[in-house]
């Protein structure tokens, strides 16, 4: 059963395309995640989704009815926005209280339900401090309890744990996971970090310039991204990409040539064509260091590294390109040392030319 | 070594100047007003025969006998321009809070009036205040306004305006709108949204421009001179007391001590929201 449908979802503010023909169905208590880089129009598709701001076409589906002209307030959706709605003159306890009494409930009811929700976030010892002693995860979690004292039907994440340290960001979303899991709430969740997307999300919106690029599973996104700028987007580190042109169709898979060099692809696609133009696009994480000799064997000279954890991510040159590969740290090699490195033909991804979309 | 030492002597040189600086006035103000009259002219610190007489003509004139008598021109007892005073200056305040809050509301979330507009209302505080005088006496004879306490409550909140505007419009520029917005997905009304979201947090903004624009009331003379009679206000009482006939500097010095002792006392009791209000931009963001 579809519980939130978008319907070709437009918002143009002036001549300018903020959003354009969003499609989304989501399921009950799903987690879907949209990532796209800041300016992509997540806020004023979350905002629409909960009536703040009106869609210049499309509507929105509850279970099957039009809400689109719907008042914020009758939807029964929360919002947990960019800048969490925590006030800093009142205590926890008032900032979670704060809908409920907008509500006019009683304060033995209120009392009840705050402490509830309070327990369930793990944030009792916050209720009686204000926010200004509240350490980063503190303050959003205060946020998100706010969100869940109404019984939303629908949570709205806009960057809840943007502010965060990486590692404190790390524990959130596994925190948010788990509680996910503990009270089932259906969750929208807009960040800039696809990473954080795919590792929360069943399903992954990819937005970019306001155009729906990609809706699927992180899986799908991530071994098949519907087009360069996707996989550009979704690529930590990022993403290597060279030109080239198809110099050999056969049986067993394709040959490209770029930059005076030859590169064998063990793959089919479904129109190959001799001197077609297509990009060339491969992950830093999927070049194969010291290769034995072959035939697709590059040669590279490492002019920079740099250490990333237990890896070191290494710029070659090639001819005049520039390509970074991740290796292992254990790997000894000092700037201006000569490489030869080949790229594994599995993960190597074409993309036609002009319209930057997937070969397969 | 030694220029660690040099260093922290230059500071407390210049700081105990900058305290001499500050406090002499008032220390000389505090001693004038418990001298006789005979006394006043004297540099002496500490009063010879210290008498209550200066306070003694400030609250009740007509009881006095002696020497100042003569300047029968200051009969008022301080009384009167004092709570003139606090009218004027708390009603000034409210007026201008009032409006302020709700101008720079919409200049902040709405930009209305326009920018411009904004930057011209400073224009009233950016002339010297003699300039407007003529044209500000015209219309107070015409509204029937002079020696007036409301008219010259009116007339500060329209002077002081600008500074509601300007320090509250800093305040809520700092609240982001998502704020707002979350209240309302809750069910608040606009209005609501303000009044429950807006308005406790900028409270501290409201009671430093509040401060300000009393302590700026408080102490107006030009147009309180001006524009009246017989229901002057305090700063205007405070300087009748040195006239062309005669100057009772004891007698004044002790009413610039009573005039001084309001503020102070506000001050005091709202310095809590005072340092909330000027560390305001620390919110966590």
């Amino acid at each position: 059963m579809i519980f939130l449908e978008l319907r070709e979802i437009s918002k143009v503010i002036g001549d300018k395309v903020i959003l354009h023909k969003i499609n989304l169905e989501v399921g009950e208590g799903e987690i879907i995640s949209i990532v796209g880089p800041p300016g992509s129009g997540k806020t004023t598709l979350l905002k629409i989704i909960c009536g703040l701001v009106a869609p210049t076409s499309g509507k929105v589906y509850l279970e099957g009815e039009d809400i689109t002209n719907l008042p914020p307030h009758e939807r029964g959706f929360s919002m947990v926005f960019e800048v969490p709605p925590v006030y800093p003159d009142r205590t926890g306890y008032d900032n979670i209280a704060f809908p409920l009494r907008l509500k006019k409930l009683g304060e033995d009811e209120i009392r009840k339900r705050v402490l509830a929700v309070a327990e369930l976030l793990g944030i009792r010892h916050v209720l009686h401090r204000k926010p200004s002693t509240y350490s980063g995860g503190e303050y959003q979690r205060v946020a998100i309890a706010r969100a869940l004292v109404t019984q939303p039907r629908l949570l709205l994440l806009d960057e809840p744990f943007k502010n965060l340290d990486a590692k404190i960001r790390e524990a959130m979303v596994s925190w948010l996971k788990e509680l996910h899991k503990k009270i089932g709430v259906t969750i929208i969740y807009a960040t800039h970090d696809p990473l954080e997307g795919m590792s929360l999300g069943n399903k992954v919106m990819v937005l970019l310039n306001g155009v729906q690029k990609q809706l699927g599973s992180p899986l799908e996104i991530l071994m098949k991204p519907a087009d360069l700028d996707v996989d550009d987007f979704i690529s930590i580190p990022a993403l290597n990409v060279v030109k080239g042109r198809i110099e050999e169709c056969s049986e067993n898979g394709i040959g490209v040539t770029f930059s005076n060099l030859k590169l064998r692809i063990p793959k089919k696609i479904s129109k190959c064509e001799l001197g077609q133009e297509l990009f060339i696009a491969f992950r830093p994480h999927d070049l194969i260091i010291n290769a034995k000799e072959g035939v697709s064997v590059l040669r590279g000279r490492v002019i920079n590294i740099n250490y990333a954890g237990r890896n070191q991510l290494v710029s070659l040159e090639m001819n005049g390109l520039v390509v970074r590969a991740v290796v292992s740290k254990d790997l000894k090699i000092g700037i201006g040392d000569a490489i030869s490195f080949t790229l594994n033909p599995e993960r190597v991804r074409l993309y036609d030319a002009n319209s930057k979309k997937l070969l397969e | 070594m030694i220029r660690k030492i040099l260093a922290k002597v230059v500071i407390c040189i210049v700081l105990a100047v900058a305290v001499v600086w500050t406090i002499t006035p008032v220390m000389w103000m505090i001693s004038l007003s418990f001298k006789t009259y005979g006394e006043w002219r004297t540099p002496s610190l500490i009063p010879h025969n210290p008498t209550l007489d200066n306070y003694i003509m400030l609250f009740s004139p007509q009881s006095i006998t002696t020497i100042f008598i003569a300047y029968t021109a200051v009969l008022e007892p301080i009384t009167r321009p004092l709570i003139r005073s606090l009218i004027i200056s708390a009603t000034a305040t409210v007026i201008a809070i009032i409006i302020g809050f709700f101008t720079a509301y919409g200049a902040s979330r709405y930009n209305s009036p326009g920018s411009f507009t904004l930057f011209f209302t400073l224009l009233t505080r950016m002339l010297p205040p003699a300039v407007f005088v003529t044209p500000i006496v015209i219309y107070f004879t015409t509204l029937a306004l002079i020696d007036n306490i409301i008219g010259l409550a009116l007339l500060y909140a329209a002077t002081t305006l600008t500074y509601a505007v300007w320090i509250l419009k800093g305040f809520i520029d700092a609240i982001p709108i998502e704020w707002e917005e979350a209240a309302l997905l809750e069910g608040a009304s606009p209005l609501q949204a303000i009044f429950k979201v807006v308005i406790p947090i900028v409270r501290p903004g409201m009671v430093v421009a509040g401060l300000f624009i009393f302590l700026m009331s408080w102490t107006e003379l030009l147009f309180a001179l001006v524009l009246t009679n017989l229901n002057v206000p305090l700063s205007v009482q405070v300087s009748k007391y040195v006239t062309a006939v005669g100057a009772l500097w004891g007698v004044q010095a002790a009413a610039a001590l009573v005039s001084s002792i309001i503020p102070l006392v506000i001050g005091y009791l709202i310095q809590r929201h005072l340092i909330t209000g000027f560390t305001f931009g620390l919110v966590r963001g």
